[in-house]
């Protein structure tokens, strides 16, 4: 029941959030997205690498079981760029992202600014919440993206250097193996996953309770629920994509 | 030109950031070891009931739809090349290779990362870490490693869980939606998963568990200033979580499945 609640509560504060969006502080929300990408950006590029690097190793060791090393390229761009590479990109943006948004806010709401904010007559909606919930939205597939091409380059270096596959070869399938509608897919997935990030961390910094314990506790329901969250949106857009689910 | 400027100097900062962070990591790791390799037993055992407990759920949630992923992107590349009795091996071998230790070990980090290491920096905040010491209780052998090793402990047997509900997920979209034989598709996962498959994935979530907890637990001990602190390092304690564990995955595959010409 109380989950039930607190679902409700989270969709009138989300549709809250959307009605102040002509009001929003666009300043603030071009200097968060800045700041967001850039400190985002070398931890989304090495975990894709090593993504990508991973996903090479194990399909080459299964690949090799059917004897067909020669189809690392295309399992590289079925398996990496349709799915893998944007969910851990999107996975890893918005752990860092949500964690700390969540423990910022969570910060003000714990020293009382945000109170402080109000009774200056300053909606903190829109001048603090809605600027950073639109800028994870707009910066996720943005970072997304790179971390897929990060990813490709990286199994590429890994399949050539490391396991000995041909390049030409390698890079060939890998790219006929690319469907525009891959690309699409990934965009909207991470679209959707910045979203998430923002609104969820947002919420709960918004709504923590008191005290340092407060902040650790909102950026702790902040990535799990993103990540629950995140697995089910990422099957349903997998079927609205690639259809066969039902 | 400025922007371009900005994004390499943040760059620049990230990396110097992150190999600095890896040393102090690294001697955290060892001190914690010197003074709590046995760590006593009734913390650790809380510790391993708390952690199992908050994670159980979470990791049921994520794997169940990933597992249901796996078999619907597998079932439309198997169909195409027509080997519909190659799908039952693609699913466990993805399962117990990859999905299960990576997801059970990103879930643990989601979750006990970010409450192991806000519970030890709220504790370094409110000086109770201080008081341990005063008191002449060593907090990093009370505190600090039993969280070390409960994490060890606790996340095989979250992957063992993983793997069960990542074959679930993918039997019954595999059964359900795409019209496979249920028996000959659970056969063939069993078929497929062998002992030494088993085996990798315990090593693998064993060394990701313990990864994850020294570094949700590194950045609680030396977390400062108040709730700040507090939130930055959880922030610090989820991402440091997820590149080590990526890190560690690669080098792992590369010695337990890999041809490495790299190392040879």
């Amino acid at each position: 029941m109380d989950a039930l609640a607190s679902v409700g509560a989270f969709s009138r504060f989300c549709v809250r959030g959307v009605r102040v969006l002509p009001r929003m502080d666009r300043r603030e929300t071009l200097d968060v997205a800045a700041s967001m990408a850039f400190g985002t950006l070398l931890v989304t590029l090495a975990v894709t690498a090593f993504a990508g690097a991973m996903l090479t190793v194990q399909g080459f060791a299964s690949l090799k079981a059917f004897g067909t090393p020669e189809l690392l390229g295309m399992f590289i761009s079925l398996a990496g760029v349709r799915e893998v590479f944007p969910l851990i990109a999107a996975g890893c943006i918005g752990a860092k992202l949500g964690s700390a948004l969540a423990a910022e806010v969570a910060t003000l709401r714990t020293g009382q600014q945000l109170d402080a904010l109000e009774v200056m007559g300053i909606e903190p909606l829109e001048h603090l919440l809605m600027p950073r919930m639109t800028a994870a939205t707009l910066v996720t597939p943005l970072l997304a993206g790179l971390g897929v091409l990060c990813g490709l380059g990286a199994s590429g270096v890994i399949a050539t250097l490391q396991l000995g596959v041909d390049p030409g070869a390698f890079w060939a399938r890998a790219l006929d193996s690319i469907h525009p509608r891959d690309i699409a897919a990934g965009l909207t997935k991470a679209l959707a996953f910045g979203a998430l990030t923002g609104s969820l961390g947002c919420w709960h910094g918004y709504t923590a309770g008191s005290g340092p314990w407060a902040v650790g506790r909102a950026a702790n329901l902040t990535v799990v629920q993103l990540m629950v969250v995140g697995a089910l949106v990422n099957l349903l857009l997998s079927h609205l994509f690639y259809g066969g689910l039902l | 030109m400025e922007l371009a400027r900005d994004a390499l100097a943040a760059l620049g900062e990230g990396a110097r950031d992150l190999c600095a962070g890896a040393a102090r990591l690294m001697l955290f790791v060892v001190s914690v070891l010197r003074h709590g390799a046995l760590p006593p037993a009734g913390p650790l055992a809380e510790q391993c009931w708390v952690l199992s407990r908050q994670c159980v759920l979470p990791v049921t949630l994520v794997v169940l739809p990933m597992g249901a992923l796996i078999s619907l992107q597998g079932a439309s590349l198997i169909e195409s090349f027509g080997v519909e009795r190659l799908l039952a091996p693609l699913v466990a071998l993805t399962a117990v290779r990859e999905l299960a230790p990576g997801f059970a070990a990103m879930m643990v980090a989601m979750q006990a990362g970010t409450a192991v290491s806000a519970e030890v920096a709220v504790m370094r905040v409110r000086e109770e870490l201080d008081a341990y010491e005063l008191m002449a209780v060593d907090p990093l052998r009370h505190v600090v490693a039993p969280r070390l090793w409960a994490g060890m402990l606790v996340a095989p047997l979250l992957s063992v869980l993983a793997l069960l509900w990542a074959v679930m997920g993918a039997w019954a979209v595999a059964v359900g939606a795409r019209g496979f034989a249920s028996r000959a598709f659970l056969e063939g996962c069993l078929v497929t998963i062998t002992p030494w498959d088993l085996a990798a994935m315990t090593i693998k979530s064993a060394v990701f568990g313990l990864v994850l907890c020294a570094v949700a637990c590194f950045e609680g001990w030396y977390a400062r200033g108040g709730a700040l602190g507090v939130g930055r390092a959880t922030n610090r304690a989820v991402v440091g979580a997820i590149l080590g564990i990526l890190m560690f995955n690669y080098v792992l595959n590369s010695l337990l499945y890999g041809a490495p010409a790299v190392f040879t």
